[in-house]
C-alpha cells in the first residue's frame, strides 16, 4: 500500500459538517411533532404512500470513496424518497418508489446536483391470501444479497454502504479496455473510467453490486417460518441494472435464506447476466469476439446473527466479469472482485446505539506488459465506527467515523465524519 | 391533551371529593364512529407475510380525569400482559395503575424487539425468542406507546393512571368503573384515533349512574393521542 499526504489535508474541512446537520436538527425540532409517523392512506385505503427524508453532511471525498453511479457522493446527500401502495384488490398491488437526490455542496463528478430517480414500479401480484408467495413485474426489488433487504436507513445502522454495494470499478458496460494497460491506467478511478472500446467519453463505473438503481424483469418469492426464497429474471445485471435492454441477454438471479434458529439467518445468493452493451461488442475489432457473451457472475454467501441488543452481519460476493482479449497483454481470464464485509450493532439505551462495519474489496491479477501479474483494480479497505440517537421512533440522528484505504498511489486513503439525520412516516 | 388529563390525575389526587363508606358505579356505552382500516407501511423488499389484519381496534379507554382523595393509600403492584403474537401486540390497549409491571411474552416463532420512547417509559427489551418473556414496571402516569424494532406495523397503547378509577371498554363498548366515591368528577374517554371527550358527572351516594358517549371525529380536543405520543 502506499500512502501519500494527498488525503491528510482534508480531515480539517469537516468543522462545517456537524455544525451545518446541528442546524437542522434544531430547526426541525419544532416541527417534527407535527410530521406524519403512520402511512398517509388516500381512497379509503386503496393508496397507502409511506416516505423517507434523509440528511446526510460529510467533508469534500476528493479520492471518491463515497460515489454513487449518479456521481453523488452519499455523504454529502439530501434524499427524498416516496413510496406508494395502490392496492387494486387483496391480491393485486402497484408499488412505486420515487427518489429524489440532490447534491449538497460542491460538486465533484460533474453531471447534476438534482437527480429524480424513478426507483422502482412494479405490479405485485399474491395469489394466495394466506400463502406468502408474491410475483413482482416491472422495475423490482434486487433477490441478490442480504443488504437487499435494507431498503430504509433505519435498517443500516452506519452511513456508508458496503462497498461491494457501492464502491465504483474501473469497469463500464458501454466501454472496454482493450488490454491490461488500459486497466492499469484507470486503477482506483471509478468515479471516472476512460476505455478506449465502445463509448470513449470518460463516465462513472459500476459498483459490484447497484443499490443506487433496480432492475427490469419479474421476480417470484416465497417465505416461510423456515425459508426465504426468491428468484427473478431481469434484463441488466447486478452492476448494472437496465430500464431498456441493451444486449439481448438477460440475468437470472436468486437468494435462498434459511432461518434454522430466530437467531440466525444464513443465506446464498447467486447471478448471472449479460453485462457489456451491445454498441461496445459492435465496436470490438474482431469477427469472432462480437460472436462472445460477455457475462458478469457473482455468488454471495450471508450470515446474521441477533439476540437481545446484539446484531452482527456478514456477507461475502465473489463477482466476475467476462471481457473480451483483444490486444497485448490481454485480459486473459474474467476479471474478479471479492468482497468480505461484517458489521455490528448494539444497543447502548432505548435510544443510543454503537455500530461498527470492516470492509474490504479485493480484485484478481491480470499479466502486465513485463509479464508479472497484478491486480487489475486498486483494493480498498473501509472501516466505519459510529453510532445513533433514536430522536423519536422515526426520527434517527447518526454520526459515524470513516477510514477509507485503497492501494493507489494518489488518494490512496480518506477519513471522514459524517452525521445524517433520517425521519420516515 | 390526553397525556395532561392523566398527569393531573396524579396531581390532584387529594383535591377531588374523598372516599365515603357508599361508593357508586359508573357505566355506560361508548359509541364510536366508522374507523378507517389500519393501513400498514408498503414495503418494496418485505412484502407481509400472510395479508394482514385491516380491522382497527374498537377498544377505548373510560377515566375519571381527577382521582378521589385517598385514592393511593393503597399502592397498586399488579402484574399485566401483553403478547407478541401473529405479529401483532395483544391485547392492543392495556390500561393499568401506576407501580404495575406488564410481561411481554413472544409468541410468535421469530424475534421481536419491543421498545417504547415515550416520555412515561422509556424502555427496549432487545431480541427474544417463543416462550421467553420481559417484564417491564411503569411507575409514571402517561400513555406509553409500544413498538417492535423489527416488523414496524406492530404497535400498542398502555395508558398508565395514576389512581384505579378507569376502565377498558369491551369490543362493544360497554364500560363500567366501580367504587367510585360520591362527588362530581370529569370523566374521559380515549381512543386511539380519536380526539379526547369529557363529561361531567355527578356519582351519587349510593347506586349506579349511566354515561354514554357518542364519539365523532370533531369532538374534543384537537390533538390526537397516537401523535402526541409517537415516539
Amino acid at each position: 500500500m502506499h500512502h501519500t499526504t494527498a488525503s491528510s489535508s482534508r480531515f480539517p474541512r469537516l468543522k462545517g459538517a456537524p455544525l451545518v446537520a446541528c442546524l437542522l436538527l434544531a430547526a426541525a425540532r419544532p416541527s417534527y411533532a407535527q410530521l406524519p409517523s403512520e402511512p398517509v392512506t388516500l381512497f379509503d385505503g386503496r393508496l397507502v404512500m409511506t416516505g423517507e427524508l434523509r440528511i446526510t453532511v460529510a467533508p469534500l471525498d476528493e479520492g471518491y470513496f463515497n460515489a454513487s453511479d449518479y456521481n453523488h457522493n452519499l455523504l454529502r446527500l439530501l434524499t427524498f424518497g416516496v413510496l406508494a401502495e395502490g392496492r387494486l384488490s387483496d391480491r393485486i398491488s402497484v408499488l412505486a418508489n420515487v427518489e429524489d437526490r440532490t447534491a449538497i455542496g460542491r460538486l465533484q463528478g460533474g453531471g447534476d446536483r438534482h437527480v429524480l430517480l424513478p426507483y422502482a414500479l412494479f405490479v405485485r401480484v399474491r395469489p394466495w391470501k394466506r400463502h406468502a408467495f408474491d410475483v413482482e413485474v416491472g422495475r423490482v426489488p434486487r433477490v441478490f444479497g442480504a443488504f437487499a433487504t435494507a431498503e430504509y436507513a433505519a435498517s443500516n445502522p452506519l452511513i456508508g454502504r458496503p462497498l461491494a454495494y457501492q464502491y465504483l470499478l474501473a469497469l463500464r458496460d458501454d466501454s472496454l479496455p482493450s488490454s491490461t494497460t488500459d486497466l492499469f491506467a484507470n486503477q482506483g478511478r471509478g468515479w471516472r473510467v476512460d476505455y478506449p472500446i465502445g463509448e470513449t467519453t470518460p463516465a462513472a463505473g459500476v459498483p459490484v453490486v447497484a443499490s443506487t438503481r433496480l432492475d427490469t424483469g419479474v421476480q417470484a418469492r416465497w417465505r416461510s417460518r423456515w425459508l426465504d426464497a426468491r428468484a427473478a429474471l431481469t434484463r441488466g445485471t447486478l452492476s448494472h441494472p437496465l430500464a431498456r435492454d441493451n444486449n439481448n441477454g438477460n440475468q437470472l438471479a436468486g437468494r435462498i435464506a434459511v432461518m434454522p434458529t430466530p437467531a440466525l439467518v444464513l443465506g446464498i445468493s447467486a447471478a448471472r447476466g449479460a453485462f457489456v452493451d451491445e454498441d461496445a461488442v459492435t465496436a470490438l475489432p474482431d469477427e469472432a469476439l462480437r460472436r462472445d457473451t460477455f457475462a458478469q457472475q457473482a455468488l454471495g454467501l450471508d450470515a446474521e446473527w441477533s439476540w437481545s441488543r446484539f446484531l452482527f452481519r456478514t456477507e461475502t460476493i465473489v463477482s466476475s466479469w467476462d471481457l473480451p482479449a483483444v490486444a497485448a497483454p490481454e485480459i486473459d481470464r474474467p476479471l474478479r472482485a471479492v468482497s468480505a464485509m461484517g458489521e455490528g450493532r448494539v444497543k447502548v439505551t432505548p435510544r443510543v446505539y454503537a455500530a461498527a462495519r470492516l470492509d474490504r474489496l479485493t480484485f484478481s491479477k491480470v499479466p502486465d506488459p513485463t509479464g508479472a501479474r497484478l491486480s487489475w483494480e486498486a483494493d480498498v479497505t473501509r472501516l466505519e465506527i459510529g453510532g445513533g440517537y433514536r430522536v423519536r421512533r422515526n426520527v434517527t440522528v447518526k454520526l459515524a467515523y470513516q477510514h477509507n484505504w485503497r492501494d493507489t498511489q494518489r488518494f490512496d486513503r480518506a477519513r471522514f465524519v459524517a452525521m445524517e439525520l433520517s425521519y420516515w412516516f | 391533551m390526553v397525556l395532561v388529563g392523566l398527569v393531573l390525575a396524579l396531581a390532584l389526587v387529594g383535591v377531588a371529593p374523598g372516599v365515603a363508606a357508599a361508593n357508586g358505579t359508573i357505566r355506560g356505552r361508548i359509541t364510536l364512529p366508522p374507523l378507517h382500516p389500519i393501513e400498514h407501511r408498503p414495503s418494496l423488499m418485505q412484502p407481509p407475510a400472510t395479508a394482514p389484519d385491516r380491522e382497527p381496534s374498537q377498544v377505548g379507554v373510560v377515566y375519571l380525569e381527577r382521582a378521589p382523595r385517598g385514592a393511593f393509600e393503597h399502592p397498586e403492584n399488579r402484574r399485566y400482559r401483553m403478547n407478541q403474537r401473529d405479529e401483532r401486540f395483544v391485547p392492543h390497549v392495556l390500561a393499568i395503575p401506576t407501580g404495575s409491571v406488564v410481561d411481554f411474552p413472544n409468541n410468535d416463532p421469530f424475534f421481536h424487539n419491543v421498545f417504547s420512547l415515550s416520555r412515561p417509559r422509556t424502555f427496549d427489551l432487545g431480541r427474544y425468542a417463543r416462550g421467553r418473556s420481559r417484564a417491564v414496571r411503569f411507575n409514571r402516569p402517561g400513555i406509553v406507546r409500544v413498538f417492535c424494532d423489527i416488523h414496524s406495523h406492530m404497535s400498542a397503547f398502555i395508558l398508565v393512571f395514576a389512581h384505579r378509577y378507569f376502565a377498558i371498554t369491551d369490543e362493544a363498548g360497554h364500560y363500567r368503573i366501580e367504587n367510585v366515591p360520591p362527588g362530581t368528577y370529569t370523566l374521559a374517554v380515549w381512543h386511539e384515533t380519536l380526539p379526547t371527550t369529557t363529561r361531567q358527572v355527578t356519582v351519587p351516594e349510593s347506586g349506579d349512574i349511566t354515561v354514554d358517549f357518542v364519539l365523532t371525529r370533531s369532538e374534543g380536543g384537537p390533538v390526537s393521542p397516537k401523535r402526541s405520543e409517537g415516539g
